[in-house]
């Protein structure tokens, strides 16, 4: 129960209430979206024999603009809750009149950067389809994603995310440097979530709730807080469970 | 059941009873493993731990048995600081310390009411109350036997007040000058800004930037020793006994502070219920681990701590209207009544000289019409400097701060234009290694007279801070932005 309290009272405050809404109205804008040119659907239509025509598929076989759309908006709806802990930094650190402008650009170069990272994920996920066949696809991307998460590379990169830069209060600088901060949080956040991004592409139905865990997943590990780099239980679990008590004692050397 | 807390001072010393089970505690808990959750290093670690730090000074045997990695995550690198909840976790944190040790002392037929003594340090009505008390100087009790309230890596002062690193002294002034307990962005409250789980947050509160850090590197000795003393970097600060009476004086100014009818003590939601996911977990004298939230700190629950008094030495005017706290729902980040009136161009780095960076003015306080205008603001504004996402590499830092005209000579401004912040757990600030984001610490103190006394002669448009370490031969100290924030007086 106090778990339950004080996560109730620190999911009230701050800007997360907001971004949650407007990551659900990505959600329903998904929903309502023509499936056949989508992002799975792409994904499951090439075997690895036929990796090399990618570029004939997402020209021809799909609708580009409906591709970079359906993309965009699976960053708005999955990433843009883990903004708030950095969204709230800037908010403290700009002027009242820069706010607006600066957490717009913000929000800007942390979505660019998230949509440019379709050319590693997309064929990321090609790849895995295609080396492993669709029945196995979910199950070895969902491996992939919680070796990444438990892995000491993932809390360097989380810790790193954690991190903020010097912002301007006033004027253009202000906004020149919060797009600055978007792009480098979303770099950042690449880091850790990437594999998360290529779970949701190995399967063509289920797509959209598929999507769904994994940002609710995404949200779990951003909430918590940094921790020296080592081998762990993802700590997305822990957000959610509450701590581990395994117990294996070790020897300090 | 823990008994009433008393001044070192007035317990009868040197020596009294008190502190000799405290010293005797002290040793037993010493003995005890570190994976044993009652042990001291256990105790200490959960402040902070710096497991290459302990085992290089020999505080952990090589190959001794840790708790699990999982524990660890848990239960070490708890302590908060530069955050909400400095006050309160300390708090509970000292109430568990207590616990233990007063077990130990029961079953080895002392006083079951024996309670954690306090370090007056700040009761001017009593002779040396600056000097570190004399047993934790003597390096045997009365008996002979070793002393292991002496038993610490410190600096060389014997006596706190403004040292070669650190050339300022403590003061009362957040008893009285802070009203409030949660500050606003920029400016100083009582107990600190909003904030999550944070062992080095974002920004200091009035108690905690004074006297609590600074006791800190008073005692620790700054970076001129090395390695330097336990109390100059949380990670090691727990380990020296002098931390716990140093700590129970804290507690008691806070305690003081909160009986003060005009005072607003934090007491929403998010401030009540403690962070999330990580919350406060500390372990009691059979082992067990349970956890507490800031609301069980507050007076009449169920870690309210009993003082023998909240007058001496805590700047609180007598009497204290008893049950008169009052209690304030604290408004969201980022909504409160502070604002930015002026920042420097770029991020200064801070060697073995000083540096010099401009503020340019966006707003002048007082001036009316400005940045303050509709906030209702009486008794004229306040104006405070900050040092924001400073990072170095040393444990703690010390930034001495003179602000001018453009252009003006520093050398040439009295003793009182020089400010003096102090970063304690810098290093834990700065590194992205351990449970930080590396964002690096922010301080702040108020300069309302100093830019009135610039004002007077005139608008200024810019002003000058002149930033130097005061020891000159510290490592490297990065400043990101320095700011002035201004909020209504009062």
């Amino acid at each position: 129960m106090r778990r339950l309290a004080a996560f109730a009272a620190h999911a009230g405050a701050g800007p997360l209430p907001a971004l949650l809404a407007l990551s659900g109205a990505a959600y329903l804008t998904l929903a309502f979206l023509p499936q056949a040119a989508g992002l799975a659907a792409l994904c499951g239509s090439l075997g690895i024999e036929e990796l090399w025509r990618f570029p004939e598929a997402v020209l021809f076989w799909t609708s580009p603009g409906a591709l970079a759309l359906e993309w965009a908006l699976m960053v708005v709806a999955m990433m843009t809750p883990l903004t708030a802990f950095t969204l709230a930094y800037a908010h403290r650190s700009l002027a009242p009149q820069s706010r607006r402008a600066g957490i717009a650009g913000y929000l800007l170069g942390y979505w660019a950067t998230w949509c440019g990272s379709i050319a590693v994920v997309l064929p990321l996920s090609l790849l895995l389809v295609s080396a492993v066949g669709k029945p196995l696809a979910l199950p070895s991307a969902l491996a992939l994603a919680l070796i990444h998460a438990a892995s000491p590379m993932a809390q360097r990169a989380r810790n790193r995310a954690h991190g903020t830069l010097r912002l301007a209060p006033f004027g253009l600088r202000a906004v020149r440097d919060c797009i600055g901060l978007g792009i480098v949080s979303g770099l950042r956040c690449i880091a850790v979530c990437w594999p998360w991004m290529v779970l949701p592409m190995t399967v063509e139905s289920w797509h959209l709730v598929l999507m769904m865990l994994a940002g609710l997943y995404l949200l779990a590990d951003r909430l918590a807080p940094p921790a020296p780099p080592a081998w762990r239980i993802p700590p997305a679990w822990e957000t959610l469970m509450g701590p581990s008590r395994l117990s294996v004692p070790r020897r300090m050397s | 059941m823990a008994g009433t807390r008393t001044d070192i001072a007035k317990l009868g010393g040197p020596w009294s009873d008190t502190m000799l089970w405290y010293a005797r505690a002290v040793a037993a808990l010493r003995t005890r493993p570190f994976d044993q959750r009652t042990s001291w290093t256990y105790l200490g670690a959960i402040h902070g731990f710096d497991p290459q730090g302990w085992l290089g000074q020999g505080i952990l045997p090589q190959n001794t048995s840790a708790p699990s990695q999982d524990e660890m995550r848990l239960m070490f690198n708890q302590c908060q600081h530069a955050g909400w909840f400095f006050l309160p976790w300390h708090r509970g944190y000292l109430h568990a310390f207590e616990e233990i040790l007063g077990a130990w002392i029961t079953s080895q037929g002392g006083p079951a009411d024996w309670a954690l003594p306090y370090w007056n340090y700040l009761n001017d009505d009593a002779a040396g109350a600056r000097d570190l008390p004399q047993e934790f100087r003597d390096p045997t009790l009365p008996d002979g036997s070793p002393n292991a309230l002496s038993d610490a890596r410190r600096g060389p002062a014997t006596a706190l007040g403004p040292q070669p690193w650190i050339p300022v002294d403590i003061s009362l002034t957040a008893q009285t000058a802070e009203s409030i307990y949660t500050a606003d962005p920029g400016t100083l409250g009582y107990g600190g800004p909003i904030s999550g789980f944070a062992q080095q947050g974002s920004a200091f509160g009035a108690n905690e930037s004074d006297p609590h850090n600074l006791v800190h590197v008073m005692i620790g000795g700054g970076v001129a020793v090395d390695p330097p003393g336990w109390m100059f970097d949380p990670n090691f600060a727990a380990l020296d006994p002098i931390f716990w009476v140093h700590h129970c004086n804290v507690d008691r100014l806070w305690a003081a502070w909160t009986t003060d009818p005009a005072h607003s003590q934090e007491d929403s939601s998010p401030w009540r219920n403690g962070p999330f996911p990580r919350q406060f977990t500390m372990p009691d004298s059979t082992g067990g681990l349970s956890v507490f939230v800031p609301s069980e700190t507050l007076p009449g629950e169920a870690l309210e701590p009993t003082y023998d008094d909240l007058i001496d030495g805590t700047g609180i005017v007598p009497p204290p209207v008893v049950g008169g706290l009052e209690m304030m729902a604290a408004r969201s980040p980022g909504r409160g009544s502070s604002a930015l009136i002026g920042a420097n161009e770029s991020a200064v780095t801070v060697g073995r000289g000083q540096v010099r960076s401009r503020i340019a003015m966006t707003a002048r306080p007082g001036a009316g019409g400005g940045a303050l205008e509709g906030m209702g603001a009486g008794g004229g504004e306040r104006v405070y400097l900050n040092l924001e996402g400073v990072r170095g590499e040393s444990a703690s830092g010390v930034l001495n701060v003179v602000l001018t005209k453009a252009g003006a000579d520093p050398a040439a401004e009295g003793a009182e234009a020089v400010k003096t912040l102090v970063f304690f757990g810098l290093g834990n600030a700065t590194s992205a290694e351990g449970p930080h984001g590396g964002s690096g610490l922010s301080a702040t103190v108020e300069v309302t007279d100093i830019v009135r006394r610039l004002e007077a002669t005139g608008a200024v448009g810019e002003i000058e801070a002149h930033v130097a370490q005061p020891s000159g031969d510290g490592p490297e100290i990065t400043v990101d932005r320095i700011t002035l924030y201004a909020r209504p007086g009062g």
